[in-house]
């Protein structure tokens, strides 16, 4: 883990306008996004927490027009890259090339940066390159920097990677480490679409008219709204919960569940608990609440710990899901009670 | 945030808190509810079950009340800290920790603007919202159905007539009945102290029996203690103490009436009498010693039977007399003297023991009757069918009349009809001596036990017992024979005859001159006295009886 350092940014967003800006970005990424508001809520939310998401679903459900319409949005630059068994490391953060200088004519490397440096990165079908080329995502999504050619190099602020898997082209794929698993804050499954949905789609793509975005958001409100999720101040209980849920993913932990201690290998790492309050905190102030509740902090569980938990085979035998883990373990520890029989 | 407004918040979880308070209370007790209610119904079924159980309902009852007595006070005074009061509101109301958090960071820096917005927050809720709805009371179906149901069926068994309840009245009866007879016999030992140091032993014995009545728990423990008393009392009682009774006082009646001098004065006792005499045997007459040789004689035959020592020595005396030894007079005199003494307080003695015995007895047959009649209520409800005979032949007569419910029939001289209700009537008509008529009084019967009925006889004619009849005759069983007995009754049904009287039939019989027969009567009597088992004061009736006779003749 590395401390998080705040985005250079002039404070000009408050509590309450927070919710209405998130709203407006939510409300113009509805105009091309059908649909989807629980997809776009956890892409928004790793965005404000400035972490990373990870989506699955089948292709051609909107992952790419998502990130797309949402760069458009926050006018921040987007970058797109096809992760493929060949792409290397270099095609991601880019590379030194040698060049001609036009009027001295002295040759000298100069580094040509990779799509990584962009605000929005779209990871596609990450699980198809190879683990030296994913690791190579690794420094960026865990340090917003890159180092390339002996010189580190800073990646925008903020900086968004959204990976995305597909789940049934399983064959000449490299599944991803939990290492690089963990630098994900959400991962969210990405569900097809209802027939309403699905119909008003096809209205929107298969005529002449194209949805002409505008920016709500410039770059600066956003780092400040970024700035403004780590300020909401937690109370000590919510914390303690938080480290509960955790410590029960574990299947050696006395509080784990049944489902815990039968399916799971290793648990959540801290990295986990972070997720889990820095989601609740996004969320919360998208509530217009001041502070991170319980209930924020459970809310934000199973997109926070589904892709944390390692399960064996006995799950996959069993059929049974980590999000089944997931509701199981937040069954067996419920929000602190008030420690007094007759109490809510 | 002004003070103010923080208070908003603290007065809000204060309210918050009594209601958790009664929350606390309503949900414990409704969590012992169903233990507290089984409690009170295994109690109270005790109280069906056992008769000694006669506080079931009342400790019962004491259970329910001191069980939600101690849970509201408990709730009373349990501590509900403001951390527990915050999260029990933010959990009923649905705030989001919005007091949690309001309490965590109350007075923290304002650097964040979050601070501020999380005091407004909560103090936004706490003025808009309801301690009730924060704390809604819970009420669990299961356990509350339990428990009413638990309570219903314990009122239920409280309320429905307990058949302990009658059994633990007759108890009350008993051991009411159980301390009058300590205390009549109580006040009879006081009654015997009075007699003097010879009747020590019998008063001691007789107070051991009171103390052992009170100690008795039952009706039947009483009377077995009275019979054992009584028993043990009896034991004492020598069988002779009658002659022995009747030789003393009839030594005393005959010197009282006669007496051995004639400068004596009469009314003396006989102890002094004998002691007089034997001092004036010197200045007697040969004449006068030979009348008195002869009425010691006649008296030592009177004295042979009950006092042997003191005939001996008046024999003795009579023969010295008769042989000019009036030094060996006197001191046969003076024998038969200390012998009556001895004789009359050896008596005095017998007669307390058998007082006490016979008071202990009367105790526990009035204590056997209380039993009888307890046993006999309760029967004769319902339907029954009584079916009595009577017969009376020979000269006695009876007539027995009985009402009930009952069918009964009589047959012969008696009619008698039995009734159900227990109360019957038995009226006897007879004349002659020989009270030994029945008439037995409608007896109830029934097919569930009643009250039998209570049988009385009178006799319209006839000699009572221990009367002279007035007449200078007497009835003669040896020459005229007994008059048969008529008896006339309810008689029995499905239960016993309860009420039976003893009435008077006229017997027949020949009537012959008293003293013709009253010597056989008397040696008779003193004989079936010494040797059949009749009550020490029966005894007493009879020997005065005869004694009287004797004196009249």
């Amino acid at each position: 883990m590395t401390n998080w350092q705040p985005p250079n940014v002039t404070p000009s967003v408050t509590p309450e306008s927070y919710a209405q800006i998130a709203e407006s970005i939510e409300r113009e990424v509805g105009r091309v996004i059908v649909g989807q508001h629980d997809l776009v809520r956890t892409v928004l939310t790793c965005l404000l927490a400035e972490g990373h998401a990870l989506l699955e679903g089948v292709p051609g459900l909107g992952k790419t027009v998502l990130l797309k319409t949402l760069s458009q949005v926050v006018a921040l630059p987007f970058s797109r890259v096809q992760f493929t068994p060949d792409l290397m490391p270099a095609d991601i953060v880019g590379t030194q090339v040698l060049e001609e200088h036009e009027t001295t004519g002295r040759r000298s490397f100069v580094f040509r940066p990779g799509p990584v440096f962009a605000s929005f990165v779209l990871a596609d079908e990450i699980n198809r390159a190879t683990p030296k080329t994913q690791s190579a995502l690794l420094e960026a999504m865990a340090e917003r920097s890159v180092t390339a050619g002996g010189s580190t190099r800073a990646l925008p602020r903020p900086f968004l990677v959204m990976a995305t898997q597909n789940p049934l082209e399983m064959e000449g794929t490299y599944p991803l480490p939990e290492a690089q698993l963990d630098r994900f804050l959400l991962k969210a499954w990405v569900p097809f679409p209802t027939a309403d949905d699905l119909v008003t789609v096809l209205e929107r793509t298969t005529g002449t008219t194209v949805e002409q975005l505008s920016p709500v958001v410039d770059a600066d409100t956003l780092r400040a709204m970024v700035a403004l999720t780590r300020e909401v101040p937690v109370p000590s209980h919510v914390l303690r919960h938080a480290v509960d849920l955790i410590v029960a993913t574990h299947p050696t932990a006395p509080t784990a569940p049944k489902g815990v201690q039968s399916y799971v290998r290793f648990g959540a790492s801290p990295r986990g608990a972070q997720a889990l309050i820095l989601a609740g905190k996004v969320r919360a102030l998208l509530d217009g609440r001041p502070n991170v509740s319980c209930d924020d902090v459970r809310a934000m569980a199973p997109a926070a710990l589904r892709h944390r938990l390692v399960v064996g085979y006995e799950a996959a035998a069993d059929g049974v899901s980590t999000d089944a883990v997931v509701s199981e373990l937040l069954d067996a520890v419920p929000s602190p009670p008030a420690g007094l029989r007759g109490a809510p | 945030m002004d003070t103010e407004d923080s208070g908003l918040i603290y007065r809000f979880l204060a309210s918050v808190a009594r209601r958790l308070r009664l929350a606390w209370g309503i949900e414990t007790v409704q969590f012992i509810a169903p233990f507290v209610a089984a409690s009170a119904v295994a109690l109270v079924a005790g109280g069906w079950l056992f008769t000694s159980w006669s506080w079931a309902e009342r400790v019962a009852a004491l259970v329910v009340g001191v069980s939600i007595a101690l849970v509201f006070i408990a709730a009373f005074v349990i501590r509900v800290p403001q951390g527990v009061r915050a999260r029990a509101a933010d959990r009923g109301l649905a705030t989001h920790d919005a007091f949690g958090a309001a309490l965590q960071f109350a007075g923290g820096s304002n650097v964040s603007p979050f601070v501020e917005r999380i005091q407004s927050r909560a103090q936004h809720v706490a003025r808009v919202s309801r301690p009730v709805d924060a704390v809604p009371l819970r009420w669990r179906r299961r356990a509350v159905g339990l428990a009413a149901l638990g309570g219903c069926i314990a009122i239920a068994l409280a309320l429905v007539p307990n058949p302990q309840d009658d059994r633990r009245a007759e108890r009350e009866a008993d051991q009411a009945l159980v301390s009058e007879t300590a205390d009549e016999l109580e006040q009879r030992a006081d009654e015997l102290a009075k007699q003097g140091e010879t009747a020590k032993p019998a008063v001691e014995a007789l107070r051991a029996a009171v103390e052992a009545l009170r100690r008795a728990e039952s009706l039947d423990d009483a009377r077995q203690e009275l019979d054992k008393r009584s028993d043990d009392l009896a034991a004492r009682v020598p069988s002779d103490r009658l002659s022995t009774k009747a030789a003393t006082q009839g030594l005393e009646k005959s010197l009282g009436t006669k007496p051995l001098t004639s400068d004596m004065p009469p009314g003396s006792d006989a102890a002094a009498q004998l002691a007089e005499a034997a001092k004036s045997i010197d200045s007697m007459s040969e004449a006068e010693r030979a009348a008195l040789a002869e009425r010691l004689e006649q008296i030592a035959e009177t004295q042979e039977a009950g006092d042997p020592a003191a005939a001996e020595a008046l024999r003795a005396a009579a023969e010295a007399l008769r042989a000019g030894d009036a030094a060996g007079a006197k001191a046969a005199l003076g024998e038969a003297a200390q012998a009556h003494a001895s004789a009359s307080a050896e008596s005095a003695a017998n007669d307390a023991n058998a007082q006490a015995s016979d008071a202990a007895r009367s105790a526990s047959e009035r204590l056997a009757e209380r039993a009888s009649q307890r046993q006999g209520q309760g029967q004769g409800q319902g339907q029954g069918q009584g079916q009595g005979q009577g017969q009376g032949q020979g000269q006695g007569q009876g007539q027995g009349q009985g009402q009930g419910q009952g069918q009964g029939q009589g047959q012969g001289q008696g009619q008698g009809q039995g009734q159900g209700q227990g109360q019957g009537q038995g009226q006897g008509q007879g004349g002659g001596g020989n009270p030994s008529g029945n008439i037995n009084g409608g007896g109830g019967g029934g097919t569930n036990p009643g009250l039998g009925g209570a049988g009385k006889g009178t006799g319209t004619s006839g000699p009572k017992a221990g009367e002279l009849p007035e007449t200078g005759t007497i009835f003669d069983p040896v020459t005229g024979g007994d008059g048969e007995s008529g008896s006339v009754g309810g008689g029995e049904g499905d239960s016993t005859t309860v009420g039976k009287g003893d009435g008077a039939t006229q017997a027949g019989g020949r009537q012959v001159p008293i003293e013709d027969v009253l010597p056989g009567y008397t040696a008779q009597a003193t004989e079936t006295l010494e040797q059949t088992d009749i009550p020490p004061s029966m005894r007493d009736v009879v020997l005065d009886y005869f004694n009287e006779l004797q004196d009249e003749d």
